[in-house]
């Protein structure tokens, strides 16, 4: 059988034309990162990956 | 995978002034470990607990229906996992574009990614074969390059595909894209394209099965060039069109198409 999702998740998360949420989470090295911060007034690629591990 | 070849594209997005981040539910040591054994200088954030991950809406609800990934078996650690999918934020950090697949297993590639969203060519693309050759090469030819008018033509499409990965074949199952290839020429009549032989291929968890074509293959599209009553010798042009997904055993990338033109030389006479 096809996968079938419960959720349409195309239409998940922040909507085009809103502001990015603020977002401070440690990244790789333990250090908190704000992310509108260290994006320094540029365009940014945020990406939602599902794991580096598997 | 997506997050390496984006470390390959960093240079190109700093040439562009874009910022790039990764978000997951991954601890710091996780990240930090596959930073290190990947090379990744960019920020990969570790929202643990997946409290920015529910925040936003993005929390991954239905895994046991998304299980092609997982086995078979949800683990417990993995329920906090997200839906993926990318945000492509302007200047002044408002989301511009959202870039999220239908089919949780589908993403797209890091040049494909930079392409489309931020409308950057990566250098080493080539321009028919374009986002693809990390992973398929594709190659084109006529079987007979000089032609006697009225001959019986093949237009001859070679794929290597990369080690781990395939392609998908017909039978396939809803929201996944098979393997075409079309010949488009002015005034041609084409006949019924020669596949390679596929081979079965089952997805751990998945109940469908696939038929997929791996490494080296050949698909043969046989034709002939209809001609006008006095019309004179000449070339004439053809186009390929190909398009195909490319998957490995939990991830696929998004269909993909390249369009290859090759010239047919005519030879004058009758045979």
């Amino acid at each position: 059988m096809a996968e079938v999702t419960e959720r349409d998740y195309t239409q998940a998360g922040p909507q085009v034309g809103k502001p990015f949420p603020s977002v401070v989470l440690p990244d790789q090295s333990g250090q908190p990162v704000d992310l509108h911060e260290a994006r320094r007034g540029r365009q940014a690629l945020v990406v939602f990956h599902r794991s580096a591990k598997w | 995978m997506q997050l390496v070849e984006l470390q390959r594209l960093t240079g190109l997005l700093d040439e562009h002034h874009t910022a790039l981040f990764a978000v997951s539910y991954d601890s710091v040591e996780t990240l930090q470990a596959f930073a290190e054994r990947n090379g990744i200088t960019y920020p990969l954030l570790a929202d643990v607990g997946s409290k920015v991950i529910r925040e936003l809406g993005l929390l991954d609800e239905d895994l046991e229906a998304h299980h092609a990934e997982f086995g078979g078996t949800v683990r417990d650690e993995q329920r906090g996992v997200c839906y993926p999918g990318v945000f492509v934020l302007d200047e002044r950090g408002v989301v511009s574009q959202r870039r999220f697949q239908r089919n949780y297993r589908v993403r797209e590639s890091g040049a494909s990614l930079i392409e489309q969203a931020l409308h950057i060519s990566a250098p080493e693309a080539a321009p028919n074969m374009s986002l693809a050759h990390e992973r398929v090469q594709i190659q084109a030819h006529l079987d007979s390059p000089t032609v006697w008018r009225y001959q019986r033509l093949n237009a001859v499409v070679d794929l290597t595909i990369a080690s781990g990965y395939h392609v998908y074949a017909t039978p396939v199952p809803d929201g996944y894209t098979s393997l075409s290839v079309d010949v488009i020429a002015d005034r041609a009549a084409v006949g019924e394209t020669d596949w390679p032989e596929a081979k079965p291929f089952r997805v751990e968890g998945l109940d469908d099965e696939f038929w997929v074509y791996e490494g080296r293959i050949r698909v043969s599209v046989p034709f002939e060039f209809i001609y006008q009553r006095g019309e004179e010798v000449g070339n004439r042009r053809v186009a390929l069109r190909i398009g195909y997904q490319v998957c490995n055993a939990t991830t696929c990338f998004v269909p993909e198409e390249a369009t290859l033109e090759i010239e047919a030389h005519e030879r004058p006479g009758v045979d």
